[in-house]
């Protein structure tokens, strides 16, 4: 088990070496500098800034120079926001978004893996053709719309009730968190319980599921001991991936709910091309990205013992 | 001579599937401590009576039987839970491939022990020794060890021994066992028949093997079944239905069994197809295969005929007016 996980590890160092390099140079492809709307810059100051970045330096030195920097788990500063290390603003804004994110990934699973299941059980009956039909939705409707919906009818229920339920937007208590954690876990619910579904199908045809009815097990006890682990399986696996798309879902959804993440900052950091700043948050979110999918990796061994005595993924 | 009192005793059991009548008409005996061998091609409508016998059939399978009786006692209107109470503390079932029979991410021990707890209500801790314990009596060295593996670390032989001890975990009156050596090797199917042998004659448990390897039946059973496309087309004393065959499906069976003793250059087969089941037959099923099929073979469905003592065939070969008559 130890030496699977240091494997994943150090697949997921490479893995983040990777995406620092792609990103370096890809953004240095990308025309203009972060100067060129800097407000009246005389082209001596330009040449100071400069100077004072290394971007006068060979691109392969300047990739060297951020390379070491990056080591040291120094992101620098912001070419554009005054005084702000990228660190800080890393530091202010990921927990917000992680905390959404990560509420949004569990919303998505646990619902995921019930809503499958119920459809399973019910296969081919209203409880199942009413959940395809709710799951073909949630995946093809995008979160902006679902967002923008979800808020109309925050404020028509604070209306009816004459006391604000919940907020509409913003950030700071619990109540802030579920309806957009709910609307970014959404498309990726769906897609876990569509493959929740068929999962389950396949192991309620399996032979040991016989086996286990031939026991004398009751249905429930069956489920319980027999279907939901072996069941969870594939669901467990693509959660990894799924945490990219809520990630990434993640920007959008700030931006609507008004909450202060760290997805804002990146956006904005594009279109200025602040280096540091696209830099940071790219490794940042990459490396995240990486961590996450090792952890999912254990808990996936953790579940399947085929995986932890073997050591190695299929 | 008093005739032994059946163990479990079947008349008249139809099963419906999908719009096929799979299962038409078929009475069975077992009998404490005997084994019987249910034979017959794939699609013979085997497993699907085997299953029936412990209602584990698919939900949408329709059954009815005349009766079915089970240590005296009426079955056919039991419920669910009654059903649940019955399984594998009093008829077990061991299935076919012992690599998919057991849940992969439980271990061996745990899946015995299971049983335990469930029907003889005790403990975990005291379940799981006598998991080990079960283990250890069907030969598997080692066997602490061995029951805190996973399925994938076990060999075939091994897994079937383990699957062997979760049937016979609550000492069933009779135990069902659906192709138990098919899906294993030569040298190890004999050591587990060897063994399902040994565990009736100890524990006076009927035994119902449904197999389509006549040498197995040979070794193992008292008494056969023969099946084609859903019917029990003869039923009797080993020796006599190997020896004298009375069904021209049984004799076509024994032939095309190859010998040891006999030279052929190619395996002998019977020509044609069994018949579409979705259709109802009006005579006899294997009346389009059959070298001796006559007019009525067709036409009407034959009655069960005593051909000889502790033999049945359903053939209008056996009909006396015929016999009479030619």
């Amino acid at each position: 088990m130890i030496a699977y996980i240091l494997k994943r590890l150090a697949y997921g160092a490479i893995t983040i070496w990777f995406i620092a390099t792609a990103t370096f140079f890809s953004m240095h492809a990308v025309p203009g500098d972060p100067f060129n709307e800097a407000k009246a810059a005389s082209p001596q100051l330009r040449q100071n800034l400069m100077a004072r970045y290394g971007l006068d330096k060979p691109v392969t030195e300047q990739y060297l120079i951020y390379l070491r920097n990056m080591l040291r788990g120094d992101f620098g500063i912001s070419f554009t926001q005054e005084n702000r290390q990228v660190n800080d603003i890393i530091r202010e804004h990921f927990p917000v978004s992680a905390i959404l994110g990560v509420a949004a990934l569990l919303i998505a699973a646990t619902g995921g893996i019930i809503g499958g299941a119920v459809a399973a059980h019910w296969h081919n009956r209203s409880p199942d053709r009413a959940m395809m039909i709710a799951v073909v939705l949630a995946i093809s409707v995008p979160s902006f719309v679902i967002a923008a919906l979800a808020q109309m009818a925050i404020v028509r229920a604070n209306d009816w009730l004459s006391f604000p339920l919940l907020p509409v937007a913003g950030w700071g208590g619990i109540s802030h968190v579920w309806v957009p954690a709910l609307v970014l876990g959404l498309g990726t619910m769906a897609y876990l319980a569509r493959l929740m579904r068929s999962s389950m199908l396949a192991v309620m045809q399996s032979d040991y599921v016989l086996t286990a009815r031939a026991k004398g097990l009751s249905d429930w006890q069956i489920f319980r001991k027999h279907q939901l682990r072996n069941a969870m399986l594939p669901v467990v696996t693509e959660l990894g991936p799924t945490i990219a798309a809520i990630t990434t879902g993640g920007f959008v959804v700030e931006l609507i709910f008004a909450i202060p993440g760290l997805g804002r900052y990146f956006v904005q950091a594009i279109q200025q091309l602040d280096y540091t700043v696209i830099m940071g948050t790219t490794v940042f979110y990459g490396a995240f990205l990486v961590l996450m999918v090792v952890l999912i990796d254990i808990a996936y061994g953790l579940i399947d013992p085929r995986i932890r005595l073997h050591g190695d993924g299929r | 001579m008093k005739a032994p009192e059946s163990l479990l005793s079947v008349r008249d059991l139809n099963i419906s599937l999908g719009g096929q009548h799979l299962v038409r008409s078929v009475d069975l005996d077992i009998e404490a401590g005997q084994c019987l061998a249910l034979v017959g091609e794939s699609g013979s409508g085997k497993s699907l009576t085997a299953l029936s016998l412990m209602r584990l059939l698919p939900r949408s399978a329709k059954i009815s039987q005349q009766y079915i009786l089970f240590e005296g006692q009426s079955l056919a209107a039991y419920s669910e839970a009654q059903w649940r109470q019955l399984r594998a503390r009093r008829i077990a079932m061991i299935f076919q491939n012992p690599m998919t029979a057991m849940n992969p991410t439980m271990r061996v021990g745990q899946q015995i022990a299971e049983v335990l707890c469930l029907h003889a209500g005790v403990s975990r801790r005291e379940a799981n020794r006598q998991a080990v314990a079960l283990l250890e009596r069907l030969g598997i060295v080692n066997a602490a060890q061995k029951a805190r593996q996973y399925p994938f670390e076990m060999s075939g032989g091994m897994l079937q021994r383990a699957v062997i001890a979760m049937a016979i975990a609550c000492k069933p009156a009779l135990l069902i066992a659906d192709e138990p050596t098919t899906a294993l090797d030569a040298t190890v199917q004999a050591e587990v028949l060897v063994l399902l042998r040994e565990l009736c004659n100890e524990q006076n448990m009927g035994l119902l093997l449904i197999t389509h390897d006549l040498g197995v039946v040979r070794r193992m059973a008292q008494k056969v079944a023969v099946m084609y496309a859903g019917k029990l087309v003869e039923t009797g004393a080993i020796s006599r239905v190997f020896n004298t065959p009375a069904h021209p499906y049984t004799q076509a069976l024994k032939q095309a069994m190859p010998s040891l003793t006999e030279q052929r250059d190619s395996l002998m087969a019977i020509p044609g197809t069994p018949p579409d089941l979705s259709k109802p037959i009006a005579g006899c099923a294997f009346a389009a295969r059959c070298p001796q099929a006559m007019n009525v073979c067709a036409r009407q469905q034959p009655a069960d005929y005593l051909t000889a003592p502790e033999q049945h065939a359903k053939c209008w070969l056996w009909d006396p007016a015929r016999t009479k008559a030619s």
